[in-house]
C-alpha cells in the first residue's frame, strides 16, 4: 500500500488531466438543459430586474417568507461550530 | 400531528424538536452542573432527551401507521412547499430514525460510564445530540437543501467527536483526514445539488421525482450520477473513498465508534438510496451499484484479514457491511431495499455491540492489539459473549439477525437477476467469519489467562452490550416484528412514490 | 438572459484548481482553502442559473448561496482549529508527516 504512494503525483496528475478532458467536453459539446424539465407551477415568485436597487431587499424578503425552516437550523449548525471549537481549543484539565 | 407546534402552523416534528433544544439546552446544564459539582447531570440529560427522542418516533410511527402509511408533511413555514422547505416523513424516515434513537439511547447509556474520567464532557455531551439530531434531519427531509444543512449539522459534530481525546496524536490526525475528504464531499454534494435545480428549478424532492423521472440518458444526468454517487460515497464508505474510515473509527472514543459505524455511515448510505430513487429510474444506475458493490465488499473483507488492531479490524468489516447493503440498492426491487434496510437496523445493533464491547476490552486493559489480548474473555464474560454473538451475526450465522438480512439480500439478488453478486456475497461472507474466529479464538485462550488481573467492565457498559446481543438473538429468532415494519418502510420508497408526490404536489 | 456556457466553464476550471489544489499542496491550510475553492465553485454554478430566465431573477438559488457560505464557513473554521492541535503535537504543517496511521 505504501508502494502506492510513490505515484501520488502521476496519479493527481492523471486524475486532474481526465477531469479537464471529461469537464471541457461536457460543457462545450452538451447544452445544458437550463430548466428543461421544468413543471408548471413549481418555480416560486421570480424577482423583475427592472428596479435594480431592489433585488436585495425582495431576496431577503424571499428568504424569510419561504426559507425560514432553513435559516433556523443555520443557527444550530452555526452554534454547533461554536461549541466544536471550544471542545479543540479548550485545555484538559491535568494540563497547563 | 405528532409535533412541536411553535407557531402558525409551523409543526417541527417531535424527535428532531427534542433533540435540538435538548442539545440547545445541555452547554447550559453543563457549566451548572460544573458549578454545583454533580458530574453525572450531563449525560443524565443527554439520556433523557435520548429517550424522548425514543418514546416520540414511537408515536410518530403509531401515526404514520394509523392513516395506511399516509406520507406525513411538517415543518412548513410559511408558504406551502414546493417552495418551502419541508419535512416530508414516510413509512422510511420513521424505520430510520427509529434505528437511530435506539442506537442514540444505548450509547448515551454506555458513555456516561466509559467518559467518566474525560475532561470537556459538556461539549462531548453537546455535540453527540447534535450529531444524532442532524441524522434525524437527514432521514425526515423532504427538501435538498433541508437535507444538506442537517448533514453539515451531522458531519460537522463527528469531525470533532472523532478527534475529541486530543492529547495523543492519533485522533487529531484522523479527524483531519476525515474533515477533509468528507468536506470535499459536501462541495460535490452541492454541486449536484446546483446541476439538478438547473434542470427542473426546484429542489424538492415531490417536485424534483415528478419532473426528472424518466428523462433520456444524457451525459448530464452521467455527470450528475457521478457527482451523487461522490458526494454521498465518502460519508457512507464506497469504495474507493473510504480512506478515511480505517483511520477514524478506531482513533475516536468506542461510544463514538460505534455511533459512527453502526448509524451515521448507513445514513449517508439512506440519502444516497433515496435520491438516487426519486430522481432516476432504477435500471440506470444497477450496473454501477453493482460493481461498486462487489468492490466494497471484497476490499473490506480482504483489508480486514491483515489487521492486528481490534478496532481497526472491526472498521474495515463495517465497509464490508456497506458492501452488502449496496446489493440490495442495484437490484432496484423493493425486495432488495427490505434486506438493505433490515440490514441497516441489524447492523446498527451488531456493529453497536462489537464497538461497545471491543471499548470494554480497551478500557480495562488499555490496549487495541489483538495479540496483546490474549485470555481477557475468559476474565470479563459479558463482554466475551456479547462480541461472540456480534461476531455470529455479522458473520450471517443463522439463530442470529445478520443472517435474515442478509439471506433476503443475496434472494433478491438472485431475483433481479445478477446472481454474481450473491455468488461474491457468500464467498465474502465465509472470509468474513476467519477473521472473527481468529479474534474469539484469541480472547478465549486458555493458557494465557493464568494470573491475569483484569476484571469485569463496570456494571453500565456491560449491562448495555449483554441487553444488545440479546436483543440481536431475539430478532434473530422471532423476526416478524421488524420484517413488517422493513417490508413497509421499502416498499414506500419504490411503490408508495406516487403517494409521495402526491402528498406535497396535490 | 446571460449565455450560461461562460459560468460553467468557470465552474469547471475552479472545480478543477480546487481539487489540484487538494491534491498537490502540502500545506494544511492551503488544502483547506482548496475545500473552499469547491464549495465556490457550486456557489458560482448556483448564480449562475439563477439569471436564466429572460428579465427577472430567480431568488430561490441566491438564498441557497447564502446559506451555504455560513456552513462552509463553519466547516472551515473547524478545520483550522484542527491544524492548530496538529502543530502542537507534530510542529510543522506539513501534511506529508502525517503519515503516522497507515495500513
Amino acid at each position: 500500500m505504501s508502494k502506492l504512494f510513490r505515484y501520488g503525483s502521476t496519479m493527481s496528475a492523471t486524475v486532474i488531466i481526465a477531469l479537464l478532458l471529461v469537464l471541457s467536453w461536457i460543457t462545450v459539446e452538451e447544452d445544458f438543459p437550463a430548466f428543461q424539465y421544468a413543471q408548471p407551477g413549481v418555480r416560486g415568485p421570480l424577482i423583475p430586474v427592472e428596479p435594480y436597487n431592489g433585488i436585495a431587499e425582495n431576496v431577503a424578503r424571499f428568504l424569510w417568507d419561504h426559507r425560514a425552516l432553513d435559516l433556523n437550523s443555520q443557527a444550530f449548525v452555526i452554534v454547533a461550530a461554536i461549541v466544536c471549537s471550544l471542545a479543540m481549543l479548550k485545555a484538559e484539565e491535568g494540563e497547563t | 400531528m405528532v409535533g412541536l407546534e411553535l407557531f402558525s402552523g409551523f409543526v417541527l416534528p417531535l424527535p428532531l424538536a427534542v433533540l435540538l433544544f435538548g442539545g440547545l439546552v445541555s452547554p447550559i446544564l453543563g457549566s451548572l452542573s460544573d458549578r454545583m459539582m454533580i458530574p453525572r447531570l450531563k449525560g443524565a440529560w443527554m439520556v433523557l432527551i435520548s429517550a424522548g427522542a425514543l418514546i416520540s418516533v414511537y408515536m410518530l410511527y403509531l401515526q404514520v401507521k394509523a392513516s395506511a402509511n399516509e406520507i406525513l408533511l411538517m415543518g412548513v413555514w410559511g408558504q406551502r412547499p414546493p417552495l418551502a422547505g419541508c419535512f416530508e416523513i414516510d413509512m422510511l424516515g420513521v424505520f430510520m430514525a427509529g434505528s437511530i434513537s435506539v442506537l442514540g439511547l444505548l450509547v448515551a447509556v454506555y458513555s456516561i460510564s466509559y467518559m467518566e474520567k474525560e475532561s470537556r464532557l459538556t461539549e462531548f455531551y453537546t455535540l453527540m445530540a447534535f450529531m444524532v439530531a442532524g441524522m434525524m434531519g437527514v432521514v425526515m427531509a423532504g427538501d435538498m437543501f433541508t437535507l444538506f444543512v442537517f448533514w453539515e449539522l451531522m458531519g460537522l459534530s463527528s469531525y470533532v467527536l472523532v478527534a475529541f481525546q486530543k492529547r495523543t496524536w492519533g485522533p487529531i490526525e484522523a479527524g483531519f483526514k476525515y474533515l477533509v475528504m468528507s468536506a470535499t464531499a459536501g462541495a460535490f454534494l452541492l454541486l449536484s445539488m446546483s446541476i439538478m435545480y438547473g434542470m427542473t428549478g426546484t429542489l424538492n424532492f415531490a417536485a424534483l421525482a415528478a419532473s426528472l423521472k424518466g428523462a433520456p440518458v444524457t451525459p448530464w444526468t452521467i455527470f450528475l450520477l457521478s457527482c451523487l454517487i461522490i458526494g454521498f460515497g465518502v460519508k457512507s464508505a464506497i469504495v474507493p473513498l473510504h480512506t478515511w474510515l480505517p483511520d477514524a473509527h478506531p482513533e475516536a472514543p468506542s461510544p463514538i465508534s460505534a455511533l459512527l459505524s453502526g448509524i451515521v455511515i448507513e445514513t449517508g448510505l439512506y440519502a444516497m438510496v433515496r435520491v438516487l430513487f426519486l430522481v432516476f429510474e432504477p435500471g440506470f444506475f444497477t450496473w454501477p451499484m453493482a460493481i461498486l458493490a462487489i468492490i466494497t465488499m471484497s476490499l473490506g473483507n480482504i483489508m480486514a484479514l491483515l489487521q492486528t488492531d481490534l478496532k481497526r479490524l472491526l472498521a474495515y468489516s463495517s465497509i464490508a457491511q456497506i458492501g452488502y447493503m449496496l446489493i440490495g440498492v442495484s437490484t432496484g426491487l423493493s425486495y432488495g431495499l427490505l434486506g438493505t434496510f433490515m440490514h441497516v437496523f441489524n447492523h446498527s445493533l451488531m456493529k453497536g455491540v462489537a464497538f461497545l464491547a471491543a471499548g470494554n476490552i480497551v478500557h480495562e486493559t488499555g490496549t487495541r492489539d489483538i495479540s496483546e489480548m490474549r485470555g481477557v474473555g475468559r476474565m470479563m464474560p459479558l463482554t466475551t459473549f456479547a462480541i461472540i454473538i456480534a461476531f455470529l451475526g455479522l458473520g450471517g450465522v443463522p439463530g442470529t439477525s445478520g443472517f435474515i438480512s442478509k439471506l433476503i439480500l443475496f434472494n433478491a439478488s438472485l431475483g433481479a437477476g445478477i446472481p454474481i453478486l450473491a455468488v461474491v456475497g457468500v464467498l465474502n461472507s465465509t472470509l468474513s467469519m476467519a477473521y472473527y474466529l481468529r479474534v474469539i479464538m484469541v480472547l478465549l485462550d486458555g493458557k494465557a489467562a493464568e494470573g491475569m488481573k483484569v476484571k469485569e467492565a463496570p456494571l453500565m457498559m456491560a449491562g448495555v452490550s449483554l441487553v444488545m446481543s440479546i436483543l440481536i438473538i431475539a430478532l434473530g429468532l422471532y423476526p416478524n416484528p421488524i420484517m413488517g415494519i422493513s417490508t413497509d418502510a421499502s416498499e414506500a420508497l419504490i411503490t408508495g412514490l406516487a403517494n409521495y408526490i402526491g402528498a406535497v404536489l396535490r | 438572459m446571460y449565455p450560461l456556457t461562460p459560468f460553467l466553464t468557470a465552474t469547471g476550471l475552479m472545480l478543477i484548481i480546487g481539487l489540484a489544489c487538494l491534491m498537490v499542496k502540502r500545506d494544511m491550510v492551503r488544502i483547506l482553502i482548496g475545500i473552499e475553492i469547491l464549495f465556490n465553485a457550486a456557489n458560482l454554478s448556483f448564480i449562475a442559473l439563477s439569471t436564466q430566465t429572460l428579465g427577472f431573477v430567480d431568488p430561490l438559488a441566491q438564498s441557497v448561496v447564502m446559506m451555504a457560505i455560513v456552513l462552509d464557513g463553519t466547516v472551515i473554521a473547524v478545520g483550522l482549529a484542527m491544524v492548530l492541535n496538529i502543530y502542537r503535537h507534530y510542529g510543522t504543517i506539513d501534511i506529508r508527516k502525517l503519515r503516522r496511521l497507515k495500513w
